[in-house]
């Protein structure tokens, strides 16, 4: 019963996904049903990072539009006289647009909203925090270092590519379909 | 002696100062205006302080109309205290808030020490720290207007309740608090019933007991009592204001982004520049971390009483900004502070059993610091610069012009804000007796209905309405407004002259006046 249950979450989960993802979510969902190596998903992972990679234009990371460097000078220009210098170091070498860029990666990286808008159905949100909740509770170290990854990575490449955040979305497939029938 | 300058002592005593600074540095002139909803409530205040009634004529309201959101009355029965004291102006409101934040840390301090998932002796000042440096907790602790007031009183009633409840016992003055709460703000009003239901199901059992049977019937009368005037508000369209769109996907979509990181540590979604720092989230990025630890300790303990408290004050406090079916605010959700500063606190206890404390209070100290910094340049020099016009920056000096010329009449332009006209009345502390005329008999009899009213207003030497150009420009006046109530073609048909121009920090027009001048224009018109 849980093996079907499992399964049907998870075929449910991974409907929308390109051939390329369905693929390592399974390898990532056979993994946790100990019916293969640990070394494949290993391997699997690293070509979807290439995947990503090459689907993602990293530059944008880069790139600032004309009301971007307008809004920069603008802050810029807000500092008092008597503040300028600071202003400047703030402005130039802490808080640069570029830092900013990568924080804006990390949260889009973690707004799960935008997921279960965009990659699964909403109703899915649900065994989602359930399945969430029981792998906090008996995590796989395997699973969740490579999720870990996957945030950082997504953070300096973008997870706005041509296919989203493609190396996150399977283990977000996972503790919908895994996780959230685990007892 | 030994007893009073102990540790605990000076660390609060520190922070205490550290508050007042961070809380109270340039408060009448940080925010850089008066916001409509502090004006309103300033006005009113004075008015129930002179007249008994609000600014419709309306004898000691139980829910003030205001713009039709029908406000809980208590925090402008508050500030009519301190109108007194120091007179009309924004301090007087201001100083409420920041009163209320100086309680917060008491709840948050205690709250740490009342709960026992904390094991480390360094959590519950670090807690403190946290709350005066949360930028989301300086903004309000900076505002006019009843939000930070609702969300301290209801925390503070809960800390009452959790404390009584790890004992078995009931807290009545806890509940009493909740149901005060609901007389400050919208939120606290939908949350507490929402709040009182759970914890009655939830602790069942440390609830009703035998020996509490006295004390419930007790609170279950003190409750009634004091909702009688909510009671009363329910049979009419006041109470219902704020909920007339909802539909569950919207709630549920909007209970996600108010749970979501993205919302509390990086960009907020709120659509109302006036809620916001530019470039600051709600918590400073990097306390995402000691969140999501937090996180996992309390799914990790969520059997233990402490956790399941914490995450019930998490869980239910976005439902009634969920519930409003508006956009996002994050202002409708405050009551989400409190329990995300436990949170947070709990991963840094979490972080005191790995690590040596005095590398944690290093990586703390440098992070707060340097997070204090950003928060300067946010609040400090952007924030003013680029948010002016959302505070409703101007009217102060267009009141000085206008109190400095009483002989002149002025026709200010109120097509794209018809609430401008609270801000004249606060800033020329208009007698409310006066303006109170305006209101007939009927209005105030059906006040609590929400009945239609024309928002042009005319008081003092000052109308305000749309300017109409066919025959305003034919008396002796002077017409204010933006540069698109007044047009640069306008200016040389009609023959304006500009004789005052108020522009925000940036530099924008925000009002211009113009002199008509009807013999010139009359003059005009006949050779035409």
């Amino acid at each position: 019963m849980k093996k079907l249950l499992s399964t049907i979450i998870f075929l449910l989960s991974i409907i929308h996904f390109p051939l390329y993802l369905t693929t390592f979510s399974l390898i990532i969902f056979l993994y946790l049903n100990n019916k293969i190596d640990k070394y494949i998903p290993i391997i699997g992972y690293i070509l979807l990072f290439i995947f990503q990679i090459s689907t993602t234009r990293i530059a944008t990371n880069f790139e600032f539009s004309g009301y971007q460097n307008f809004v920069h000078q603008q802050q810029l220009d807000s500092y008092p006289p008597a503040f300028y210098r600071v202003g400047n170091v703030i402005e130039n070498k802490i808080a640069t647009p570029l830092i900013y860029r990568f924080q804006q990666n990390f949260f889009n990286t973690l707004d799960f909203v935008k997921y279960f808008t965009n990659y699964f159905i909403t109703i899915l949100f649900i065994p989602f925090i359930i399945g969430t909740i029981k792998l906090v509770k008996s995590p796989n170290k395997l699973f969740i270092k490579l999720l870990f990854i996957s945030v950082i990575l997504l953070t300096f490449i973008s997870p706005d590519g041509k296919f989203g955040p493609v190396l996150l979305l399977p283990f977000i497939a996972n503790i919908i379909s895994f996780y959230s029938c685990e007892k | 002696m030994t007893k009073i300058f102990n540790f605990q002592n000076i660390f609060l005593l520190f922070v205490l100062l550290l508050a007042c600074f961070i809380f109270t540095f340039s408060l009448s002139n940080i925010p850089n205006g008066v916001y409509v909803d502090e004006a309103t409530i300033g006005y009113n205040a004075y008015s129930i302080m002179t007249t008994s009634r609000d600014e419709f004529g309306k004898q000691f309201p139980i829910a003030f109309r205001f713009f039709g959101a029908y406000t809980p009355p208590l925090f402008v029965y508050v500030a009519v205290i301190f109108i007194k004291l120091l007179g009309l102006n924004i301090f007087s409101l201001r100083i409420i808030s920041v009163i209320a934040s100086f309680l917060g840390i008491f709840i948050v301090y205690i709250f740490v020490k009342s709960l026992d998932i904390y094991n480390s002796k360094y959590t519950k000042y670090i807690s403190t720290i946290l709350y005066i440096t949360c930028p989301w907790v300086i903004f309000n602790a900076r505002l006019g207007y009843e939000v930070t007031l609702g969300y301290v009183i209801f925390s503070l009633g809960c800390l009452l309740i959790w404390n009584k409840l790890k004992t078995h016992q009931i807290s009545t003055i806890g509940y009493l608090l909740l149901s005060i709460s609901t007389y400050i703000a919208h939120t606290q009003r939908y949350l507490a019933p929402i709040f009182i239901l759970f914890t009655a199901i939830l602790y069942r059992k440390q609830l009703f007991v035998v020996k509490n049977k006295k004390h419930l019937y007790i609170l279950l009368i003190l409750l009634f009592l004091t909702q009688i005037p909510n009671l009363y508000l329910v049979t009419t369209n006041a109470f219902w204001v704020k909920n007339t769109n909802f539909s569950i996907l919207d709630f549920i979509s909007q209970l996600l982004v108010y749970f979501s990181p993205s919302t509390l540590f990086g960009q907020s979604p709120d659509i109302n520049l006036q809620h916001t720092i530019p470039s600051m989230s709600l918590f400073y990025f990097w306390l995402i971390i000691p969140f999501f630890i937090g996180i996992y300790r309390l799914f990790n303990s969520q059997k233990n009483d402490s956790s399941k408290y914490i995450l019930l004050m998490f869980l239910l406090a976005p439902i009634p900004g969920a519930l409003s079916g508006h956009f996002i605010s994050v202002q409708r959700v405050l009551t989400l502070i409190i329990p995300i500063i436990l949170i947070i606190s709990l991963g840094f206890d979490n972080l005191y059993t790995k690590f040596k404390s005095v590398y944690i209070h290093m990586i703390l100290a440098i992070s707060i610091s340097f997070s204090l910094i950003l928060f300067w340049r946010s609040y400090y020099v952007f924030f003013p610069y680029q948010r002016a016009i959302w505070w409703s920056y101007g009217y102060q000096q267009l009141s000085k012009v206008i109190q400095d010329n009483p002989n002149n009449k002025y026709i200010i332009d109120n097509t794209r804000n018809s609430s401008g006209y609270i801000d004249l009345l606060f800033y020329l502390k208009y007698p409310a007796i006066e303006f109170q005329k305006q209101f007939t008999h009927d209005f105030i009899y059906k006040y609590y209905d929400n009945p239609p009213y024309n928002a042009n207003y005319s008081f003092a030497n000052i109308s305000l309405r749309p300017i109409y150009w066919q025959t305003d420009i034919y008396e002796n006046q002077i017409l204010v407004g933006d540069d698109l109530a007044i047009s640069e073609g306008q200016i040389q048909e009609h023959f304006l002259i500009k004789i005052f121009d108020i522009k925000d920090p940036t530099g924008k027009t925000i009002f211009a006046g113009y002199q008509t001048n009807p013999v010139k224009k009359m003059k005009d018109s006949k050779n035409k």
